[in-house]
């Protein structure tokens, strides 16, 4: 991967300032999804600068499932606060109530509850016909699929088999009543490109990126961090301080670290350049079966 | 190069797309997991996952051995039929540094949108062949796709060689039968055929051969690897650009964003340069402005093709989403309401030409219909047959009649304002894609200054009617021999007459004009319109040309008032026409098997209710009288 030239950034960003454009002046009720990773910031940042010196002209919709990190949370707010965003977080407010969490629901119940069911209520609730988000191609084998405006029926479910045909710079936003869109403007990025816009652009990121001394306990041989006192631990589990980052966030008890010594986006590129593992590989649920995230999105996930 | 000089004005094109494409089963997903992996662009984990699936899912690849198949059809449907349905998108590192994004595409017949969708982003298409199948309809409806959609880059890697026994098809076979369609595409692909390149290479996808290195195995192709070939067509798509001239400045204006009292223009960039200075228009209007600020993508003041921009003008000007910005000095756009463009049909509703359908050019929508369908694309032979209805997968040329005027550019000349979609109102669904050849200047477009003298007075100077008697009929039916008698005739009675004959037009008007249908249709068009000013000049026309095709007659007849046209059919059998032959064409056809010949290789297709029929083995002169005595009667002179 050596030699890449950087323009390659400035043709993503048009390409995606192109995309998030079509998306907010073609649509009636846009709404960017904002998950507080890198990729959400990378996106809010080209949202502020497709607009600019306007204001970022759309709600920012975060699905809460009160099980991400602590410090997640904290910079969504600063960030609301230093662009005076209008923020929106949902929770399943019933799932909720059940108590549905990862521990005791298993993984896969806790993430349809908690994660699919909630952004399905909040798209609902918020009448909103197009959904800008942050997902790439290189993320999974089922996302290499999507158009960068994806169309989603009733229940905000995909049909992978029917999409529709995308064709030069002509994006149909026509919509019947029920459907809905789903908008990827970093589609064609790499998990590289990303670092090395956030680089370029003097983005800020959640802490959580680089590596520092967190307690750990392991989970399917990767270390998980402890992010509070809700963590339910096995009795054989031995809490230790490890030196992790993450290279996706998510909830907590989902996402696994990775022993690092990347303390900063300059170490970040560079780990990059040379890793042979794949960015979800840290994503504990995905792990249930080669299709997992394809089913996932057939139920209207993201 | 430092990374701010790079970015002024923005992006260079350095991420470039690249179609995988064919027929189903001669192993494109095969070929391009094994690129990915041999070019260590795919992910350790991914490739273990690929093995494991590979041992689960039935496929033919010996369990424990990566199915490299796997790794690029993402959906549970596609890895369980073993097929692709839709377009995946991989990115490829190659070793010189430079990056593309590969879409590896469907091969059924059933899914060529999808297959269309990849091909309408290629600057680089790769077209797989198996040998042991050879081509088939699909390799040839593939290689069309691409070229009509814009690619002019080809790399055809010829696949499965290594099945020596069963290859249908040598490497030079499957070469030189290739070679000949991609000149016939080259030729329809028109002023950009000069870049228009085709590398041949033998591989084994499956094997690795020549994929990333070489094998002696294997037949010596164009380049001796397919990423090589990949290198070399990447760095002359660089050359082009470099080379490439700015052309007229196209902003389609997505939006307009508001700033306390400030009012920016927001859009992509598809065409020229714009700098702070500029001199520009806001289209469909009228009025100038000059570019005060740029905002985005820099302040360096200056913004290319392919850049997002945000602009400032120096006065308010009325522009919304839809309109588009162009150069203040440009006064020929191609701006009309109707267009004449190629369509790809993609719905299985097939083409309705009495609907009313949205056509959408970038952020431009607005309710268009398709008027006619002059042709549609013969997959098998390459040529064009007469109009039908399109449907599913059919290629026509078709006039497209927009609600208002459209600017939309030749898509030979850009892809962003050439390229279309048609969307059907009631289902939402997108139903084809358009590349516009040029703007039909009707009459409506233009206003004519109202001379003093017309056709009326010059009528009444000549003490004469004028008007048009247009015989059809095949080349030998005697239409020349009557139209003379018909002309001495009216001569001898003092009327003003001239007769446009077709193989005198062939010589002059349309000489360059072939004998396809397009440019059959083409040329009878031309003779109606001079037919037309003949006749407002005040003369009787006697036209004499086969113009075989009905819609072309009837266009042409759409040109007249119901008495100022004769349509007059002479009805000769072809076996008479054959034995006449007084120019030696049927000899001559039947010799070099010419497949434009009508009658031989293309149909006449006879008038269902010609004003007058006449009987083309009656003598001549009775034909001539019988015409006379009809025009007489019709009062047309």
């Amino acid at each position: 991967m050596s030699g890449l030239r950087t323009d390659v950034l400035s043709e993503l960003e048009a390409e995606a300032i192109w995309i998030i454009r079509e998306a907010v002046a073609a649509f009636a009720r846009p709404v960017l999804l904002y998950s507080i990773g890198k990729d959400s910031t990378v996106l809010l940042h080209l949202v502020q600068k497709a607009f600019t010196p306007g204001r970022i002209p759309i709600p920012v919709l975060h699905v809460d499932t009160t099980f991400k990190f602590a410090e997640m949370i904290r910079f969504r707010d600063r960030t609301a606060r230093r662009l005076d965003l209008d923020l929106v977080v949902h929770t399943n407010l019933d799932g909720l109530a059940r108590n549905v969490n990862p521990f005791e629901n298993g993984p896969d119940e806790y993430t349809r509850v908690m994660k699919t069911v909630a952004l399905r209520q909040a798209l609902d609730a918020g009448g909103y016909d197009v959904a800008l988000g942050g997902a790439r191609r290189d993320e999974e084998r089922s996302r290499a699929k999507e158009r960068l405006f994806s169309l989603r029926g009733e229940s905000h479910v995909w049909d992978p088999s029917a999409q529709r045909p995308e064709f030069f710079s002509s994006v149909n936003s026509r919509l019947l009543p029920g459907t809905s869109m789903r908008s990827f403007p970093l589609s064609n990025w790499t998990e590289l490109d990303v670092w090395r816009y956030i680089q370029r652009e003097s983005l800020d990121v959640v802490p959580l990126y680089f590596t520092a001394d967190r307690p750990t306990v392991l989970r399917q041989g990767r270390p998980v961090v402890i992010d509070d006192d809700r963590f339910v631990l096995a009795a054989d589990d031995e809490v230790r301080m490890r030196r992790v980052r993450f290279r996706t966030l998510g909830c907590y008890p989902l996402s696994a670290g990775e022993e690092s010594e990347a303390a900063s986006v300059e170490d970040i590129i560079a780990e990059l350049e040379h890793t042979t593992t794949s960015e979800r590989s840290g994503r504990l649920i995905d792990g249930a079966g080669a299709s997992s995230m394809e089913r996932k999105k057939l139920e209207g996930y993201f | 190069m430092t990374d701010e000089t790079e970015r002024k004005g923005h992006p260079r094109r350095n991420l470039w797309r690249v179609v995988v494409c064919g027929a189903v089963d001669d192993g494109k997903s095969t070929l391009l997991g094994r690129l990915l992996v041999e070019t260590g662009s795919i992910a350790r984990d991914e490739l273990a996952a690929a093995l494991v699936s590979s041992a689960t899912s039935g496929s033919e690849a010996p369990t424990g051995s990566i199915d490299f198949s796997l790794l690029a059809d993402g959906l549970e449907a596609e890895r369980e039929q073993g097929i692709t349905i839709d377009v995946a998108h991989r990115h490829l590192h190659l070793p010189s540094g430079n990056r593309a994004i590969l879409a590896d595409s469907p091969g059924h017949e059933q899914y060529t949108s999808n297959m269309a969708v990849a091909a309408s982003e290629a600057d680089i298409a790769v077209l797989v062949v198996d040998a042991s199948r050879g081509i088939r309809d699909q390799t040839l409806r593939h290689a069309t796709v691409c070229a009509l959609m814009g690619v002019r880059r080809f790399i055809v890697a010829v696949n499965k060689l290594d099945a020596v026994a069963s290859a249908t098809m040598s490497f030079t076979e499957v070469s030189s039968v290739l070679r000949e369609r991609f000149g016939l595409l080259a030729q329809a692909a028109g002023s950009s055929a000069a870049n228009f390149t085709v590398d041949f290479i033998a591989i084994s996808g499956l094997r690795g051969d020549n994929v990333s290195t070489v094998s002696t195995a294997l037949p010596e192709g164009d380049r001796p690897t397919l990423v090589l070939a990949l290198e070399e067509a990447i760095a002359a798509l660089g050359r082009d650009e470099a080379t490439a001239t700015p052309g007229p400045v196209r902003l389609p204006i997505q939006t307009v964003i508001r700033d306390g009292s400030r009012r920016l223009i927001a859009g992509r960039l598809a065409r020229g340069e714009l700098s702070i200075g500029s001199e520009v228009r806001v289209w469909p209007g009228g009025t100038q402005a000059t570019v005060l600020a740029i905002e985005l993508p820099d302040s360096v003041g200056i913004a290319r093709a392919g850049a997002s921009v945000t602009i400032e003008l120096d006065r308010e000007v009325d522009a919304s989403r839809g309109d588009i910005i162009v150069d203040a000095a440009e006064t020929d756009l191609a701006e009309s309401r109707a267009h004449l463009a190629t369509l790809v049909w993609l719905d299985a509703t097939p083409l309705d030409l009495s609907a009313s359908y949205l056509i959408q050019v970038g952020p431009l929508q607005m309710p268009a219909r398709i008027e006619a369908v002059r042709s549609t694309l013969d997959l098998d032979t390459g040529s064009e047959r007469r109009g039908r209805p399109l449907a599913a997968n059919d290629i026509g040329l078709v006039e497209v009649s927009c609600d208002r005027k459209a600017l939309i550019d030749p898509f030979a000349e850009s892809r962003d304002t050439g390229g279309f979609i048609l969307i059907d109102r009631l289902t939402a669904r997108t139903v084809a894609a358009g590349m516009s050849l040029h703007p039909l200047r009707r009459e409506s477009d233009v206003t004519r200054h109202s001379f003093s003298i017309d056709r009326g007075a010059r009528e009444r100077l000549n003490g004469m009617r004028s008007g048009v008697v247009w015989l059809t009929g095949l080349p030998g039916s005697g239409k020349s021999t009557i139209a003379d008698l018909l002309e001495r005739r009216l001569f001898d009675r003092g009327v003003r007459c001239y007769v446009l004959d077709g193989d005198a037009v062939r010589q002059t008007l349309s000489e360059d004009l072939g004998f396809s249908p397009q440019d059959r249709a083409e040329n009878v068009r031309r003779v109606a319109r001079t037919a037309q000013l003949m006749m407002d000049a005040g003369l009787v026309v006697i036209v004499s040309l086969v113009s075989p095709f009905r819609s072309d007659r009837a266009l042409a007849r759409e040109m007249f008032a119901g008495d100022d046209f004769v349509e007059v059919f002479v009805d000769t059998p072809l076996a008479t026409c054959i034995e006449r032959d007084p120019k030696g064409l049927y000899a001559r056809a039947k010799s070099s098997a010419a497949s434009n010949m009508t009658g031989l290789g293309q149909a006449y297709e006879h008038p269902l209710a010609p004003d007058l029929r006449l009987d083309g083995t009656a003598p001549a002169e009775e034909s001539a009288d019988a015409l006379l005595r009809l025009i007489s009667a019709r009062r047309v002179h």
